[in-house]
């Protein structure tokens, strides 16, 4: 399930990580400013994912092998 | 041939020979217990072995003579007779006493079948696999029919618009259970359309969950290789397919909570980062623009400029240091020679003259005596306000 690249618990943990690392302060400005660039756009990205997905709800037709739409 | 009246007479009949029987009117069997529904004057369940089970009844009274309560899975041994219920022609077992005969033979193969998974370490806890933080999309193998599927899409609708479901249509219990669930865990697996699975059935009889006590199906879990929640019967019931998953919830609304993420929860996650990345960013800018400011305070910076002020200073200092020195020397000079030119004057003759005495000099000599002049000499002499010129004309010596 990761056909476009980008994964969502990866993204949030690259952004933990680098919250932490900024958080600590330690970290040369020039570093810091590409942390924190980084950290934006690994944002803009998890949010994206949260909203990516268009609710579909299918069930699976044995015989044909077909997805079909599920009403229940 | 002959005719009956109606049904009820032909319960009635039936019921008769069964009567009549010699085993079956007074008998004794041992089975397990399941289904137990209990009502004011006595309780319905069924007693099942290996192979057959048969409808049973009890009346209160006779249930409150027990010294142990009815319970799924319980074996038992019970004494009885078989009945047909008239209005309804069903056959069942009305029974007179009952004791207990061990652990129930469906609890006792769960059990071992438990212990032997156990052991090759099909539970083990560093073998689950973690579940996806936002699945993108879930499959879930349960009943199309019924309120199992219907709960879950509810709760996911609940949680977040954001889901996308697949669902794999499967018995949930009976004999082919076991073998559709596999096939289901098998068709995610390899066509890679789902990064979770959802094993869902509601409560039931141990009978009825029975299917997911099939070592077939454990193995299948334990080797699926995509995170698979087994949200089977309610939350006493304990299945195989309970312990060999990688998680476990009570009923499938818990599942779908478990699998799906509250969709503000996420955003309100995301807004935090974000406030702390701003936050971090904001704070190392400021410290390091605090450290510049400290910096450009310190006059150590201005190097030359500063040292030129330094060596300023100090050269000030020692010209006034000088200055001071030699001002006294002068004026310690001066007071010296203003002493002196004191004592000079108390010396000098100039006193004695304003006082009317005279001096005389004679031949460039001051004259002491009356030997140093001869008659008709040329003599000097000096009074307080000039000089007087004469010539010797007579010298007297004191006698």
């Amino acid at each position: 399930m990761e056909e476009n690249g980008f994964n969502y618990e990866q993204g949030i943990a690259e952004l933990e990580e680098i919250v932490s690392r900024l958080s600590a302060g330690n970290v040369p400005l020039d570093d810091s400013l590409k942390l924190y660039s980084r950290g934006l756009e690994l944002l803009n990205l998890c949010d994206g994912k949260l909203t990516e997905v268009e609710k579909k709800i299918s069930v699976l037709n044995k015989k044909t092998g077909e997805e079909e739409s599920f009403e229940g | 041939m002959y005719e009956f009246r109606d049904i009820l007479e032909l319960n009635q009949r039936a019921c008769t020979v069964l009567f009549a029987d010699e085993q079956l009117s007074s008998l004794k069997v041992k089975g397990e217990l399941s289904g137990i529904k209990n009502y004011s004057y006595g309780s319905f369940f069924n007693m099942k072995d290996g192979t057959s089970q048969i409808s049973c009844f009890m009346y209160k009274n006779r249930i409150d003579l027990l010294n142990f309560r009815l319970e799924e899975g319980l074996s038992v041994n019970v004494t009885g007779f078989v009945s047909i219920y008239p209005e309804r022609g069903s056959y069942r077992l009305e029974i007179d006493t009952m004791s207990r005969a061990g652990v129930g033979d469906l609890a006792e193969q769960m059990r071992r079948l438990y212990e032997r998974l156990r052991s090759e370490g099909l539970f083990a806890p560093e073998h689950k696999k973690k579940l996806p933080l936002l699945p993108r999309r879930i499959g879930v193998i349960s009943s199309s029919q019924g309120a199992v599927i219907h709960d879950i899409i509810n709760t996911l609708s609940r949680r977040n618009p954001h889901f996308d479901l697949l669902l794999y249509p499967s018995a949930v219990q009976g004999e082919s259970c076991a073998r559709e669930v596999c096939e289901g865990l098998n068709y995610f697996m390899s066509s890679s359309k789902v990064d979770v699975i959802i094993i869902a059935r509601g409560g039931g009889s141990i009978e009825d969950l029975w299917g997911f006590n099939d070592e077939t199906l454990a193995r299948t879990i334990y080797n699926c290789s995509i995170p698979v929640i087994s949200a089977v019967g309610h939350e006493t019931d304990y299945t195989i397919c309970d312990y060999v998953s990688d998680m476990r919830t009570p009923t499938p609304t818990a599942a779908a909570e478990l699998v799906m993420p509250s969709y503000e929860e996420l955003k309100g996650r995301n807004r935090n980062l974000r406030d702390v990345l701003d936050f971090s960013i904001k704070s190392i800018i400021d410290r390091k623009r605090n450290q510049l400011k400290y910096l450009s305070e310190n006059k150590a910076l201005y190097t030359p400029m500063y040292n030129i002020e330094i060596q300023k200073n100090r050269l000030n200092l020692l010209k006034e240091r000088f200055n001071s020195i030699t001002d006294k020397r002068l004026t310690d000079e001066k007071n010296r020679i203003g002493s002196l030119r004191k004592s000079l004057a108390l010396l000098g003759p100039s006193n004695t003259l304003d006082r009317g005495y005279s001096y005389i000099i004679s031949d460039g000599r001051t004259v002491r005596n009356v030997s140093q002049v001869r008659v008709g000499d040329e003599i000097r002499i000096f009074v307080s306000d000039g000089v007087i010129e004469a010539r010797v004309e007579n010298i007297k010596e004191n006698e």
